[in-house]
């Protein structure tokens, strides 16, 4: 019989995979394209909700006022959020460091590191939806933007990344599957 | 070695329109995220569309907002919508949510404030599937700030993950409400015409779809209890 996947049915999946990826510092989150906005905000929300860290956001292809709304909406207490101006002289100390954009995901990953203040921060990154950058960038911009997230995870500008991708992209999400060290799978 | 090749080479992905034998017109469904423009004068089953629509969502675990610019009250559109067998109204008020506009629009005209308030609703829905029903309304009671208010929707609603169907009036000088068309991805024309026999039938046509290879010319189409169903392919 064929199972309505809702956000709720979704959101349950993960909770359940969640002491599987304990302890992962690279995962990867595959779910239906329409409930990916869903998913990601549920996973950027997730550390602030437990008090667990401040979270790095790397939204493809949402405009800042979107994702404001969103996280000023469903994040309970409506968390500080800083969109990305990596030119700040002073490290922001928002819950949520935010940079949205379609190209050149690399620069975006530096972006983000430079609004992370300092490895103490002990902040975690957010990449979604990691497929439809397939829509804005070559292969190769695409890898060399994982291998970004591989220096900075080396650096500890961040400890943790989770990329939310839907599985349109075999590219991409081969890609995803080589870089992660565990995969959870909300899309079947 | 180096891989220029293009990652996002892949189709888009595409959801069902809930219209029996329109997927099939066009490789499979509605593009996800994408604006839909559906076009017809009075009686041809542009809100039967978009609820079947937005039903089909339901069913598929999708989330749906329904916008209707008519000064209506719920229980009125839903007295007629009931008659309908593709109607399941468990879903409604849940999985279907209803916003009536036209109060709203009654009272304030500045574009910004309407699609303010429009988006507010969006994000506490977080819908798949955004029906407006019928936006052409929208110009006789804004008056001059229609085309600003039409190039805002435009760019706010690509900004929502969703496929946004808005319904539009086809005025007697006009094939189509051409200042809607400029701003969607995809056209659905719907029409009278008459059989050779002197009877009155009913036609969609697809004008236009973005990133589709769609069916071209008129299709005939029926509207009745069971919702909208085209007849692919019988002109």
């Amino acid at each position: 019989m064929h199972r309505v996947l809702t956000i709720q049915n979704v959101v349950l999946k993960l909770r359940q995979a969640l002491p599987q990826i304990q302890g992962a510092r690279k995962v990867l989150v595959t779910a239906p394209p329409q409930l990916i906005n869903h998913v990601s905000l549920y996973i950027v929300c997730a550390p602030i909700h437990t008090g667990a860290g401040k979270v790095l956001f790397l939204s493809v292809d949402r405009p800042n006022q979107s994702i404001a709304r969103l996280l000023d909406r469903h994040c309970n207490g409506g968390p500080q959020v800083l969109f990305g101006n990596p030119e700040m002289d002073s490290p922001p100390t928002g819950d949520v460091s935010c940079v949205t954009g379609l190209f050149a995901p690399k620069l975006m990953v530096d972006a983000l590191g430079q609004l992370s203040d300092g490895p103490e921060a002990r902040s975690s990154m957010v990449v979604g939806n990691l497929s439809a950058l397939g829509f804005y960038n070559s292969n190769d911009r695409v890898k060399e933007f994982l291998h970004r997230i591989d220096d900075k995870l080396r650096e500890q500008v961040i400890t943790r990344v989770v990329l939310v991708s839907d599985k349109t992209s075999g590219y991409i999400l081969s890609l995803a599957r080589d870089f992660a060290e565990k995969e959870v799978d909300l899309s079947g | 070695m180096t891989d220029k090749g293009n990652a996002g080479a892949n189709d888009f992905v595409r959801i069902k329109s809930g219209i029996p034998g329109l997927d099939q017109m066009m490789e499979g469904g509605f593009p996800f995220p994408s604006t839909i423009l559906v076009a017809g004068s009075a009686g041809t089953g542009k809100t039967t569309f978009g609820l079947q629509f937005l039903m089909q969502g339901a069913r598929d675990g999708e989330q749906g907002l329904y916008f209707t610019t008519l000064s209506e009250p719920t229980q009125w559109m839903m007295r007629f919508a009931s008659r309908l067998e593709f109607i399941n109204k468990d879903f409604l008020g849940k999985e279907v949510k209803y916003v009536e506009l036209g109060n709203y629009l009654r009272d304030e005209k500045d574009p910004r404030k309407i699609i303010d308030f429009m988006e507010e609703h969006i994000t506490e829905v977080m819908p798949q599937r955004i029906v407006i029903d019928p936006i052409t309304v929208v110009e006789e009671l804004i008056g001059g700030n229609y085309r600003t208010f039409l190039y805002e929707l435009a760019t706010r609603l690509k900004n929502w993950q969703a496929v946004s169907v808005l319904t539009g009036e086809v005025l007697p000088d006009q094939p189509y409400p051409v200042q809607v068309s400029y701003i969607t991805d995809t056209v659905i024309l719907l029409s009278y015409g008459l059989s050779p026999e002197g009877g009155r039938r009913k036609y969609l046509e697809i004008l236009k779809m973005r990133g589709t290879g769609h069916a071209t010319g008129r299709h005939l189409f029926d509207v009745s209890r069971n919702g909208v169903s085209v007849q692919a392919g019988l002109r």
